[in-house]
């Protein structure tokens, strides 16, 4: 009797173990499957996109949990075009020109990038000043490292998408935050992305109905806390749930970045002669093409 | 995975922990930032216009200095569809400290329209007409190909590279098919004013008339092709070009008895006006400007970090100063560009020059340049530092570059210059200073 207790605790918590080893599988599973499905949406927001941003960054100071920029804020505008390629849409063409400040008006920079980690990014920057197209050496997605946005705390590291197999995701939590439902996702890099990251964790809170992001932390390769996004202003765009406003906060240098998308439209029709270097030089062509999408803008 | 386990086993056997677990994760207490105080930038009709105004100095030692003052204002728009109009004209003002403006007798100030043009595009084809500058060639620093529009010598260190050129009044036809560009270029007369803002004329003996460097050039013209891959792309291209400035030349008129080994007769000349006061019989100085055509192919490649660059160019017909020979030229400059990691970006570029011509002493020409460049403080702050060295005339020089935004409205640059010049390349009407110290303070808006 006691050897057949002894089996069935036995049994037990081989059960139990098993149970354990599903749920975190599970876990697993379906916290890929969650990013996956935001991935897939964000790369749908870019295929055949056309926005206006304001990007603003400034030093901020703190008063309690409230933050207030203590200078006067960098504001960079710039209009983007950009369309996804390839088999599962993985690579992108974008071209960015730049509106503002007058000092930089002009400046566009025309982007291929590529889900092959081995193949080159290649990109071509107009410099107003300069007045000539010049081809950047930008290495492959394998070597390179995140850099400045346009100088603000926004990393290219922080645009990216189509890398979700390069992180090992966990659910932690689930309930609501503030008035959405969320699912807390953990990202903890695979050795492959741990060599360009500067991330040593990241935290997603994911809204369960719409797989948006409403908030976002990253913690550096030290543990400790570094930026924290804020996603508001999520509205609903030609089917596409789209944050208008994204807060990056680097809790860090005590800076931060806000991008406004001023104007955007999904799901047009971007010829692929747009996605060229043609784009950079022939401004005729380049605002002729421009009119047409802005008549969708929202 | 233990990690994971640990979660797990946190959660199995200690629910009671749950909640304030949750609470950290959940709660909406985090550092609150109300974007709302920024203020967003709405479209406007005098989004077209840009000003700006700047003033430089450049102090050299025991030397006349440069400083200048600028507006200059700009305005661009799609006017129509398919059209786009870009006008861009600036106006300096040359201080009487100013060494042009010594040169000339007094402080002065000039307009200098860089651009003023008018762009139509259908279909896969796009004409500019107006003034414009036209950039060719791949290796920066060099000019084997890219001669079209010529430097502006007036120019100040710090001008932007797009404004210190000699605009010209063109039309530019472009046609792009799938990889391809093939691009035209017409001017109806070309502009060689790159030295001097007045009549620049000299004078070898009293005895002999002034030289007057004024030369007009009549039309040029030129066809471009390049095509463009993932990796690399190559253009391959033909000009008719006048040279950008006239050449003191020989002329000999009745054939004269001088040395013809040699095709430098300024040594011969000197001594003839030296012993007798003119020049040797039968010879006479004159301006000329070459008129040639030029054959070109330049390519870049793109291998990860490493940008390659190669041009290659032969032009005939070119002019010897002081003498009545005339020589083919062939140039060719291989370059590099190398991003780190962590974006520093080092350049190199090596420029070779052969003179086909027996009879010149110095028939081959190198040029090298090496530069750095870093930006830091949030890209507010750009060091550079730049260093040329040439074999004939022989010269080596140093530029460190620190360029600073204030703001979105204020800048400013300084930079530090040291030359080694030898005794030849001192009568060089571009000559570095062997020190300078260029400040430039920018506001734009």
């Amino acid at each position: 009797m006691k050897k057949l207790a002894l089996l069935s605790t036995a049994a037990s918590i081989a059960l139990l173990n098993l149970a354990l080893n599903s749920a975190a599988l599970a876990n697993e599973d379906n916290a890929q499957l969650i990013m996956e499905k935001m991935d897939e949406q964000q790369r749908l927001v870019s295929d055949g996109s056309l926005t206006r941003s304001q990007l603003s960054t400034c030093k901020f100071g703190q008063k309690d949990k409230q933050i207030n920029c203590v200078e006067t804020p960098r504001v960079k505008v710039l209009e983007s075009v950009s369309k996804q390629y390839g088999p599962d849409k993985k690579d992108s063409k974008g071209v960015s020109i730049l509106l503002e400040p007058a000092s930089e008006r002009g400046i566009g920079m025309l982007t291929y990038n590529y889900d092959d980690p081995g193949r080159d990014t290649e990109s071509w920057l107009y410099l107003s000043a300069l007045g000539k197209v010049k081809r950047m050496a930008s290495g492959t997605g394998e070597d390179s490292e995140p850099v400045s946005v346009f100088g603000s705390e926004f990393t290219t590291e922080d645009m990216e998408s189509g890398n979700t197999n390069e992180y090992d995701y966990k659910i932690l939590q689930e309930g609501p935050f503030g008035d959405r439902q969320v699912w807390v996702i953990e990202a903890i890099p695979k050795p492959v992305r741990a060599v360009k990251t500067e991330y040593s964790k990241l935290l997603y809170w994911v809204d369960k109905e719409r797989y948006t992001l409403l908030k976002a932390q990253t913690y550096d390769k030290r543990g400790k806390a570094y930026k924290q996004l804020t996603f508001k202003n999520i509205e609903k765009i030609n089917d596409l749930w789209i944050a208008r406003d994204v807060t990056l906060i680097n809790l860090q240098s005590q800076r931060l970045s806000n991008m406004k998308t001023e104007a955007i439209t999904t799901n047009v029709e971007v010829e692929d002669e747009f996605l060229t270097q043609r784009t950079l030089t022939d401004f005729a062509y380049r605002e002729k093409t421009l009119e047409s999408l802005r008549k969708y803008f929202q | 995975m233990k990690h994971r386990n640990r979660i797990l086993a946190l959660g199995f056997c200690c629910a009671s922990a749950l909640p304030a677990l949750s609470d950290d994760l959940l709660a909406t207490d985090d550092f609150a930032f109300d974007t709302s105080e920024i203020e967003v930038s709405k479209p406007h009709w005098t989004d077209g216009f840009k000003t700006t105004l700047e003033h430089s100095h450049t102090q050299i030692p025991a030397e006349p200095s440069r400083e200048q003052s600028s507006v200059r204002l700009e305005y661009e728009s799609n006017i129509a569809d398919g059209w786009y109009a870009k006008l861009d004209t600036r106006y300096r003002y040359f201080w009487d400290k100013d060494d042009l403006a010594e040169a000339r007798g007094d402080a002065y100030g000039r307009n200098k329209l860089q651009r003023a043009w008018l762009q139509y595009s259908r279909g896969a084809c796009t004409a500019t007409a107006g003034r414009q500058t036209l950039i060719w060639g791949t290796v920066e620093g060099t000019f084997v190909t890219d001669i079209v529009t010529p430097f502006d010598y007036t120019e100040q260190l710090l001008t932007d590279y797009g404004n210190v050129r000699l605009a010209q009044d063109m039309l530019v036809g472009e046609c792009f098919v799938a990889n391809t560009q093939i691009q035209a270029f017409y001017t109806p007369e070309a502009e060689t004013d790159i030295f001097q803002h007045h009549p620049l004329s000299f004078t070898i003996a009293p005895t002999v008339p002034a030289i007057h460097l004024d030369q007009d050039a009549k039309e040029e013209w030129g066809l471009r092709y390049k095509w463009q891959g993932g990796r690399y792309d190559i253009s391959l291209m033909y000009a008719q070009l006048y040279d950008n400035t006239a050449t003191p030349v020989i002329n000999n008129n009745s054939g004269s008895t001088l040395n013809d080994d040699d095709a430098n007769y300024l040594p011969e000349i000197i001594a003839s006006l030296m012993n007798t006061g003119s020049l040797p019989p039968g010879l006479s100085v004159e301006a000329e400007l070459a008129k040639f055509d030029l054959v070109g192919v330049a390519s870049t490649i793109a291998v990860g970090r490493l940008l390659l660059k190669a041009e290659a160019a032969f032009r005939d017909n070119q002019l010897l100063r002081f003498s009545p020979e005339r020589t083919e030229r062939y140039d060719a400059a291989l370059g590099f560009e190398y991003t780190t990691s962590d974006n520093h970006i080092f350049n190199g570029g090596v420029w070779a020059t052969h003179l086909k011509n027996d009879k010149l002493e110095q028939r081959d020409i190198q040029v090298i340049t090496m530069g750095w460049r870093h930006s830091y403080l949030n890209d507010n702050l750009v060091m550079s530092v730049l260093g040329n060295w040439a074999s004939n005339p022989r010269f080596a020089t140093a530029t460190i570059l620190a360029e600073y935004q204030w703001s979105d409205y204020w800048s400013s640059a300084f930079a530090l210059s040291l030359a080694d010049l030898d005794e030849s390349s001192k009568d060089l009407p571009v000559a570095s200073a062997e020190k300078a110290a260029t400040l430039s303070i920018k506001y734009e808006f």
